[in-house]
Protein backbone atom coordinates (compact mmCIF):
# COMPACT_ATOMS: atom_id res chain seq x y z
CA UNK A 1 0.00 0.00 0.00
CA UNK A 2 1.69 3.64 -0.84
CA UNK A 3 1.96 5.51 1.94
CA UNK A 4 0.03 8.74 2.39
CA UNK A 5 1.95 11.90 1.26
CA UNK A 6 0.26 15.11 2.11
CA UNK A 7 3.26 17.40 0.97
CA UNK A 8 3.65 15.98 -2.32
CA UNK A 9 -0.25 16.28 -2.67
CA UNK A 10 -0.83 19.80 -1.49
CA UNK A 11 2.08 20.78 -3.81
CA UNK A 12 0.21 18.98 -6.76
CA UNK A 13 -3.07 20.64 -5.56
CA UNK A 14 -1.15 24.25 -5.76
CA UNK A 15 0.55 23.43 -9.76
CA UNK A 16 -2.54 21.97 -10.54
CA UNK A 17 -4.78 25.34 -9.24
CA UNK A 18 -1.95 27.22 -10.76
CA UNK A 19 -2.29 25.14 -14.41
CA UNK A 20 -6.04 25.85 -14.03
CA UNK A 21 -5.49 29.77 -13.55
CA UNK A 22 -3.23 30.04 -16.59
CA UNK A 23 -6.09 27.52 -18.07
CA UNK A 24 -8.35 29.98 -17.34
CA UNK A 25 -6.94 32.90 -18.59
CA UNK A 26 -5.79 31.58 -21.65
CA UNK A 27 -9.63 30.21 -22.67
CA UNK A 28 -10.70 34.07 -22.06
CA UNK A 29 -7.86 35.35 -23.95
CA UNK A 30 -9.22 39.12 -24.55
CA UNK A 31 -9.00 40.79 -27.58
CA UNK A 32 -6.38 43.38 -27.39
CA UNK A 33 -8.55 46.36 -29.23
CA UNK A 34 -10.93 45.63 -26.07
CA UNK A 35 -7.56 46.00 -23.26
CA UNK A 36 -6.14 49.32 -25.15
CA UNK A 37 -9.68 50.93 -25.25
CA UNK A 38 -11.00 49.66 -21.70
CA UNK A 39 -7.15 51.14 -20.55
CA UNK A 40 -7.96 54.10 -21.93
CA UNK A 41 -11.46 55.04 -21.46
CA UNK A 42 -10.97 53.76 -17.33
CA UNK A 43 -7.46 55.58 -16.56
CA UNK A 44 -7.32 59.09 -16.07
CA UNK A 45 -3.86 60.90 -15.98
CA UNK A 46 -3.82 62.45 -12.44
CA UNK A 47 -4.07 66.17 -12.84
CA UNK A 48 -0.87 68.28 -11.53
CA UNK A 49 -1.69 69.59 -8.19
CA UNK A 50 1.98 70.18 -7.03
CA UNK A 51 1.03 72.25 -3.56
CA UNK A 52 -0.64 69.29 -2.48
CA UNK A 53 1.96 66.35 -3.45
CA UNK A 54 4.70 68.73 -1.39
CA UNK A 55 2.61 68.88 1.51
CA UNK A 56 1.96 65.28 1.82
CA UNK A 57 5.37 64.66 1.13
CA UNK A 58 6.82 67.14 3.73
CA UNK A 59 4.37 65.63 6.23
CA UNK A 60 5.60 62.19 4.88
CA UNK A 61 9.35 63.48 5.81
CA UNK A 62 8.37 64.36 8.92
CA UNK A 63 6.96 61.26 9.56
CA UNK A 64 10.14 59.23 8.52
CA UNK A 65 12.36 62.01 10.26
CA UNK A 66 10.63 60.68 13.80
CA UNK A 67 11.22 57.32 12.45
CA UNK A 68 14.69 57.83 11.81
CA UNK A 69 15.69 59.93 15.20
CA UNK A 70 13.48 57.00 17.00
CA UNK A 71 15.57 54.16 15.75
CA UNK A 72 18.74 56.20 15.79
CA UNK A 73 17.81 56.82 20.07
CA UNK A 74 16.76 53.07 20.37
CA UNK A 75 20.30 52.54 18.96
CA UNK A 76 22.31 54.77 21.02
CA UNK A 77 20.09 53.57 24.42
CA UNK A 78 20.77 49.95 23.22
CA UNK A 79 24.41 50.41 23.23
CA UNK A 80 24.89 52.14 26.60
CA UNK A 81 22.65 48.85 28.09
CA UNK A 82 25.28 46.73 26.78
CA UNK A 83 28.14 49.43 28.03
CA UNK A 84 26.53 49.62 31.24
CA UNK A 85 26.28 45.64 31.31
CA UNK A 86 29.80 45.15 30.54
CA UNK A 87 30.82 47.68 33.02
CA UNK A 88 28.79 46.13 35.90
CA UNK A 89 30.54 42.68 34.97
CA UNK A 90 33.87 44.53 34.97
CA UNK A 91 32.85 45.86 38.51
CA UNK A 92 31.80 42.09 39.25
CA UNK A 93 34.90 40.24 38.15
CA UNK A 94 37.15 43.05 39.92
CA UNK A 95 35.32 42.66 43.10
CA UNK A 96 36.02 38.87 43.22
CA UNK A 97 39.03 38.96 42.33
CA UNK A 98 40.43 41.53 44.30
CA UNK A 99 37.96 39.73 47.44
CA UNK A 100 39.01 36.43 47.10
CA UNK A 101 42.66 36.93 45.67
CA UNK A 102 44.33 36.58 48.80
CA UNK A 103 41.79 33.87 50.28
CA UNK A 104 42.49 31.63 47.22
CA UNK A 105 42.36 28.14 48.05
CA UNK A 106 41.49 28.99 52.02
CA UNK A 107 38.57 27.01 52.59
CA UNK A 108 34.70 28.84 53.27
CA UNK A 109 34.61 27.93 56.25
CA UNK A 110 37.62 29.52 57.52
CA UNK A 111 37.57 32.63 55.36
CA UNK A 112 35.27 34.41 57.46
CA UNK A 113 37.50 34.63 60.13
CA UNK A 114 40.48 35.93 58.24
CA UNK A 115 39.95 39.52 59.42
CA UNK A 116 42.68 41.10 57.83
CA UNK A 117 42.13 39.40 54.48
CA UNK A 118 46.23 38.81 53.94
CA UNK A 119 44.92 34.98 53.36
CA UNK A 120 46.07 33.91 57.05
CA UNK A 121 44.29 32.91 59.90
CA UNK A 122 46.63 33.75 62.48
CA UNK A 123 47.23 36.11 65.55
CA UNK A 124 46.87 38.82 63.38
CA UNK A 125 43.76 38.14 63.00
CA UNK A 126 42.61 37.95 66.79
CA UNK A 127 44.56 41.23 67.49
CA UNK A 128 42.30 43.04 64.68
CA UNK A 129 39.24 41.72 66.03
CA UNK A 130 39.83 42.17 69.73
CA UNK A 131 40.57 46.07 69.09
CA UNK A 132 37.19 45.78 67.02
CA UNK A 133 35.52 44.58 70.75
CA UNK A 134 34.28 47.71 72.01
CA UNK A 135 31.32 47.44 74.17
CA UNK A 136 30.13 50.11 73.74
CA UNK A 137 30.37 49.66 69.89
CA UNK A 138 27.20 48.11 67.84
CA UNK A 139 26.96 44.62 67.68
CA UNK A 140 28.51 43.41 64.81
CA UNK A 141 26.56 40.55 63.59
CA UNK A 142 29.65 39.27 61.30
CA UNK A 143 31.42 38.81 63.98
CA UNK A 144 29.55 36.98 65.75
CA UNK A 145 30.90 33.37 65.41
CA UNK A 146 29.34 31.07 67.58
CA UNK A 147 26.02 32.80 66.94
CA UNK A 148 25.01 33.35 70.48
CA UNK A 149 23.89 36.97 69.28
CA UNK A 150 26.85 38.86 71.22
CA UNK A 151 30.61 39.86 70.09
CA UNK A 152 32.86 38.98 72.68
CA UNK A 153 36.09 36.72 74.02
CA UNK A 154 34.22 33.69 72.65
CA UNK A 155 34.14 35.07 69.05
CA UNK A 156 37.95 35.78 69.20
CA UNK A 157 38.67 32.61 71.31
CA UNK A 158 37.50 30.77 68.24
CA UNK A 159 39.62 32.64 65.32
CA UNK A 160 42.79 31.98 68.09
CA UNK A 161 41.73 28.09 68.06
CA UNK A 162 41.51 28.14 64.05
CA UNK A 163 44.68 29.61 63.88
CA UNK A 164 46.78 27.12 65.61
CA UNK A 165 44.66 23.97 64.41
CA UNK A 166 44.87 24.79 60.43
CA UNK A 167 46.98 26.44 57.93
CA UNK A 168 44.91 28.48 55.33
CA UNK A 169 44.63 25.29 53.25
CA UNK A 170 43.08 23.82 56.20
CA UNK A 171 45.81 21.66 57.40
CA UNK A 172 46.65 21.32 60.59
CA UNK A 173 49.78 22.98 61.37
CA UNK B 1 19.33 39.22 -18.43
CA UNK B 2 18.28 42.33 -17.35
CA UNK B 3 18.48 42.80 -13.02
CA UNK B 4 16.47 45.78 -12.88
CA UNK B 5 13.81 44.23 -10.34
CA UNK B 6 10.46 43.42 -11.34
CA UNK B 7 7.68 46.16 -9.95
CA UNK B 8 6.64 43.66 -6.92
CA UNK B 9 10.36 43.25 -5.81
CA UNK B 10 10.83 47.44 -6.21
CA UNK B 11 8.02 47.82 -3.54
CA UNK B 12 9.59 45.64 -1.10
CA UNK B 13 12.92 47.43 -1.50
CA UNK B 14 10.90 50.42 -1.31
CA UNK B 15 8.65 49.17 1.92
CA UNK B 16 11.94 48.18 3.29
CA UNK B 17 14.08 51.29 3.06
CA UNK B 18 10.92 53.37 4.02
CA UNK B 19 10.38 51.05 7.36
CA UNK B 20 14.23 52.31 7.90
CA UNK B 21 12.97 55.68 8.11
CA UNK B 22 13.84 56.63 4.77
CA UNK B 23 11.40 59.10 2.99
CA UNK B 24 12.69 58.24 -0.57
CA UNK B 25 11.22 54.28 -0.31
CA UNK B 26 7.63 55.76 0.41
CA UNK B 27 8.17 58.99 -2.57
CA UNK B 28 9.12 55.89 -5.01
CA UNK B 29 5.94 54.23 -4.32
CA UNK B 30 3.74 57.54 -4.21
CA UNK B 31 4.72 58.49 -7.77
CA UNK B 32 4.87 55.27 -8.71
CA UNK B 33 1.01 54.11 -7.46
CA UNK B 34 -0.48 57.82 -7.63
CA UNK B 35 -1.49 57.78 -11.19
CA UNK B 36 -3.38 54.80 -10.03
CA UNK B 37 -4.92 55.46 -7.35
CA UNK B 38 -6.50 58.61 -8.69
CA UNK B 39 -7.83 56.47 -11.44
CA UNK B 40 -9.55 53.91 -8.92
CA UNK B 41 -10.84 56.53 -6.88
CA UNK B 42 -12.64 58.48 -10.63
CA UNK B 43 -14.77 54.93 -10.77
CA UNK B 44 -15.62 54.96 -7.16
CA UNK B 45 -16.47 58.84 -6.56
CA UNK B 46 -18.74 58.86 -10.27
CA UNK B 47 -15.75 61.01 -11.77
CA UNK B 48 -15.57 63.29 -8.94
CA UNK B 49 -11.70 64.64 -9.86
CA UNK B 50 -11.44 66.66 -6.45
CA UNK B 51 -13.05 63.73 -4.35
CA UNK B 52 -10.15 61.77 -6.12
CA UNK B 53 -7.27 64.54 -5.91
CA UNK B 54 -8.62 63.76 -1.96
CA UNK B 55 -8.84 60.18 -1.81
CA UNK B 56 -5.41 60.21 -3.32
CA UNK B 57 -3.95 61.86 -0.38
CA UNK B 58 -5.66 60.75 2.46
CA UNK B 59 -4.78 56.76 1.28
CA UNK B 60 -1.21 58.25 0.76
CA UNK B 61 -1.31 60.05 4.41
CA UNK B 62 -2.49 56.64 6.04
CA UNK B 63 -0.01 54.52 3.84
CA UNK B 64 3.06 56.74 5.58
CA UNK B 65 1.67 55.99 9.07
CA UNK B 66 1.85 52.31 8.59
CA UNK B 67 5.19 52.91 9.12
CA UNK B 68 7.62 51.27 10.70
CA UNK B 69 6.63 48.18 10.78
CA UNK B 70 4.91 47.52 7.48
CA UNK B 71 5.11 44.26 6.33
CA UNK B 72 3.53 43.41 2.64
CA UNK B 73 2.43 40.32 2.21
CA UNK B 74 0.77 40.34 -0.93
CA UNK B 75 0.95 42.90 -4.22
CA UNK B 76 0.95 46.15 -3.29
CA UNK B 77 -2.17 46.53 -5.09
CA UNK B 78 -4.19 43.47 -4.03
CA UNK B 79 -3.18 45.79 -0.13
CA UNK B 80 -4.08 49.25 -2.00
CA UNK B 81 -7.31 48.61 -3.62
CA UNK B 82 -9.89 47.52 -0.94
CA UNK B 83 -8.39 50.65 0.84
CA UNK B 84 -9.08 53.29 -2.31
CA UNK B 85 -12.13 51.62 -2.69
CA UNK B 86 -14.00 52.02 0.78
CA UNK B 87 -12.03 55.49 1.21
CA UNK B 88 -13.71 57.00 -2.11
CA UNK B 89 -16.97 54.89 -1.31
CA UNK B 90 -17.33 57.11 1.97
CA UNK B 91 -16.77 60.20 -0.09
CA UNK B 92 -18.91 59.93 -2.69
CA UNK B 93 -21.68 58.63 -0.15
CA UNK B 94 -20.24 62.10 2.11
CA UNK B 95 -20.89 63.88 -1.18
CA UNK B 96 -24.14 62.18 -1.68
CA UNK B 97 -25.37 63.28 1.52
CA UNK B 98 -23.77 67.35 1.26
CA UNK B 99 -25.65 67.68 -1.84
CA UNK B 100 -28.17 65.92 -1.85
CA UNK B 101 -28.37 64.57 -5.03
CA UNK B 102 -29.20 60.91 -6.34
CA UNK B 103 -26.17 60.76 -8.18
CA UNK B 104 -25.57 56.96 -10.17
CA UNK B 105 -23.90 54.02 -8.35
CA UNK B 106 -21.39 53.68 -11.60
CA UNK B 107 -18.53 53.19 -12.40
CA UNK B 108 -18.25 54.85 -16.29
CA UNK B 109 -15.73 56.82 -16.86
CA UNK B 110 -16.07 60.45 -17.87
CA UNK B 111 -16.27 59.68 -21.65
CA UNK B 112 -17.48 63.33 -23.03
CA UNK B 113 -13.41 63.79 -23.29
CA UNK B 114 -13.37 60.86 -25.45
CA UNK B 115 -14.72 61.29 -29.11
CA UNK B 116 -13.87 57.96 -30.23
CA UNK B 117 -17.46 56.55 -30.77
CA UNK B 118 -16.51 52.74 -30.42
CA UNK B 119 -15.21 53.59 -27.06
CA UNK B 120 -18.09 55.53 -26.15
CA UNK B 121 -20.13 52.39 -26.72
CA UNK B 122 -17.61 50.15 -24.68
CA UNK B 123 -17.86 52.36 -21.79
CA UNK B 124 -21.84 51.96 -22.31
CA UNK B 125 -21.89 48.24 -22.34
CA UNK B 126 -19.72 48.18 -19.31
CA UNK B 127 -21.51 50.48 -17.26
CA UNK B 128 -24.53 47.68 -18.13
CA UNK B 129 -22.89 45.03 -16.08
CA UNK B 130 -23.40 43.92 -12.80
CA UNK B 131 -21.08 46.21 -10.23
CA UNK B 132 -19.56 42.69 -8.95
CA UNK B 133 -19.06 42.07 -13.19
CA UNK B 134 -17.63 45.05 -14.09
CA UNK B 135 -15.28 45.47 -10.84
CA UNK B 136 -13.54 42.42 -11.95
CA UNK B 137 -13.36 42.92 -15.36
CA UNK B 138 -11.79 46.56 -14.70
CA UNK B 139 -9.27 45.29 -12.12
CA UNK B 140 -8.41 42.42 -14.62
CA UNK B 141 -7.64 44.10 -17.64
CA UNK B 142 -6.97 47.64 -16.51
CA UNK B 143 -5.54 47.64 -13.59
CA UNK B 144 -3.51 44.10 -14.55
CA UNK B 145 -4.37 42.17 -11.55
CA UNK B 146 -4.24 38.15 -11.81
CA UNK B 147 -7.25 36.73 -10.78
CA UNK B 148 -5.79 35.56 -7.35
CA UNK B 149 -4.71 38.45 -6.52
CA UNK B 150 -8.48 40.53 -7.31
CA UNK B 151 -9.75 37.12 -5.25
CA UNK B 152 -7.38 38.30 -2.23
CA UNK B 153 -8.01 41.95 -2.91
CA UNK B 154 -12.39 41.89 -3.05
CA UNK B 155 -12.30 39.04 -0.85
CA UNK B 156 -14.28 36.41 -2.82
CA UNK B 157 -13.40 33.22 -3.90
CA UNK B 158 -11.26 32.74 -6.89
CA UNK B 159 -14.02 30.84 -8.42
CA UNK B 160 -16.25 33.48 -8.22
CA UNK B 161 -14.01 35.87 -9.33
CA UNK B 162 -13.90 33.85 -12.67
CA UNK B 163 -17.28 33.26 -12.57
CA UNK B 164 -17.87 37.13 -12.63
CA UNK B 165 -15.35 38.05 -15.56
CA UNK B 166 -16.17 34.85 -17.72
CA UNK B 167 -20.30 36.56 -17.35
CA UNK B 168 -18.87 39.81 -18.30
CA UNK B 169 -17.20 39.15 -21.38
CA UNK B 170 -20.17 36.79 -22.71
CA UNK B 171 -22.44 39.60 -22.14
CA UNK B 172 -19.47 42.40 -24.02
CA UNK B 173 -18.93 39.24 -26.73
CA UNK B 174 -23.20 38.98 -27.29
CA UNK B 175 -23.72 42.41 -27.53
CA UNK B 176 -24.01 43.99 -30.60
CA UNK B 177 -22.22 47.57 -29.34
CA UNK B 178 -18.95 45.18 -28.06
CA UNK B 179 -19.02 42.08 -30.42
CA UNK B 180 -17.06 43.72 -33.26
CA UNK B 181 -13.77 43.51 -30.53
CA UNK B 182 -13.83 39.65 -30.07
CA UNK B 183 -15.25 39.40 -34.27
CA UNK B 184 -12.21 41.22 -34.93
CA UNK B 185 -9.99 39.46 -32.38
CA UNK B 186 -10.58 35.88 -34.54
Amino acid sequence: MKPFEPQSVLINGDQKMQQNNEQFENDIALPLALSEDLKTVFTSGIPDHRASDLALLRDARDHFDKIKHRKKRQRVQYIGKIWAAMLLMAIGIYGFMTLSSDQAGMPVQYAMFDIDRNGDIDILDCMTLAAKNDPAAPFIEKYDFNHDHLFDQKDIDMIAMSAVTVNTRGVMQ
Amino acid sequence: MSNKPSSHQQDLLDIQRANNGDVTGFESIYFRYKSWVYSLALRFVNQHEQDAHDVVQEIFTYFYHKFPGFVLTANLKTFLYPVVKHTAIRFRDKRKVEMGEALPDTLLANTSIDHDQQRLALAGVIDTLSSDQREVVLMHIVDGMTLLEIAEALPASLSTVKTRLYRALSILKDDPKTKAYFDNSS
